[in-house]
């Protein structure tokens, strides 16, 4: 069921904001990873207020496929931070912050919208973004078993 | 609905490395540039203008540091369905920005601020272009458009 009027509610009280940052509470980020997090929750504010204020009084099966391009647009944004932020932790074995802590906001984003998507489009979409990037989940951990071996050969 | 479109690293774009050439695509000067064009263009006001500049360095640093964390060879094939993936949301978002837009028109709210950011993300994409197959860029556009075509279909027998 969509529910423009939550989701409206939601942008325009700041909760959305607040549970972005909340996500990476507890996390110490330098100045320049907060600005970029800071840009990144201003922006999905901006693009969900934009969808709520101009599409969903005019046609709301126009809100909910817009709603759900953002979800994908989204799920797509999350899974490439992750493969980055998981690619630079076995290439350096130091975490990748913004890439980790931009992964985390976008999960945040997702599951704000996810609430208001029909579980079987949801599961649609997720098996279309899984196939797109799906060979790298098995090259990843191809990467990472590598990196260990050299590692314990080294040791 | 068609299969998902199978989406492989072919001969004709290894001619350089594709973590090399996604880096150019990056840059941060050209990505700029096109930003503070796009800015005077629309007439966008100071505080709208230094906005879009930083969302192009924010771009180009997300590219950077794809290109940098994909960049050896055996990654090549991963990075290519990655950089597909970021035509996509790319292509989603822009997207957004047209349909947000022409709907603002109806309700007669002009924003060129909002103007200014498709510009620029229709920039970015006709660079990522150049580093996939047209091919895959075409399935890749169908199927998506396919499979949002379908969603909410039960909202439009009851609407």
């Amino acid at each position: 069921m969509i529910a423009a009027t939550r989701l409206h509610d939601l942008v325009a009280s700041g909760d959305f904001s607040r549970r972005i940052f909340a996500t990476v509470e507890g996390v110490t980020l330098s100045d320049a990873v907060r600005v970029r997090v800071s840009t990144f929750a201003a922006r999905r504010v901006a693009g969900l207020a934009e969808l709520t204020a101009t599409i969903s009084p005019v046609c709301r099966v126009d809100f909910y496929r817009a709603l759900a391009a953002f979800w994908l647009e989204l799920r797509f944004e999350w899974q490439r931070h992750n493969l980055v932020s998981n690619y630079h932790t076995i290439r350096t074995g130091e975490c990748h912050m913004a890439a980790f802590v931009l992964a985390a906001a976008s999960s945040c984003v997702l599951a704000c919208i996810e609430e208001h998507l029909e579980e079987v489009d949801r599961a649609l979409m997720d098996e279309f973004a899984a196939e797109l990037i799906g060979g790298t989940h098995d090259a990843l951990t191809a990467r990472f078993q590598q990196a260990q071996a050299r590692a314990s050969h080294v040791a | 609905m068609d299969a998902v479109p199978t989406i492989a690293n072919e001969p004709p774009l290894r001619a350089a490395s594709l973590a090399a050439r996604l880096r150019l695509v990056g840059d941060a000067t050209g990505l700029r540039e096109s930003a503070e064009l796009v800015a005077d263009a629309v007439g966008l006001d100071y505080a709208e203008r230094e906005e879009m500049i930083a969302l192009s360095i924010d771009r180009s640093r997300s590219l950077i540091e794809l290109a940098d964390a994909l960049s050896d060879e055996d990654d090549e094939e991963e990075l290519y369905r990655v950089i597909a993936a970021l035509w996509l949301q790319l292509r989603f978002e822009w997207q957004r920005h047209n349909d947000v837009l022409n709907y603002a028109a109806v309700g007669d709210t002009p924003n060129s601020g909002l103007a200014a950011e498709g510009s620029i993300g229709s920039a970015i994409l006709q660079r990522l272009e150049n580093l996939l197959l047209p091919l895959h860029l075409d399935a890749l556009s169908g199927h998506a458009q396919g499979l949002l075509s379908t969603v909410g279909s039960g909202l439009e027998v009851t609407a």
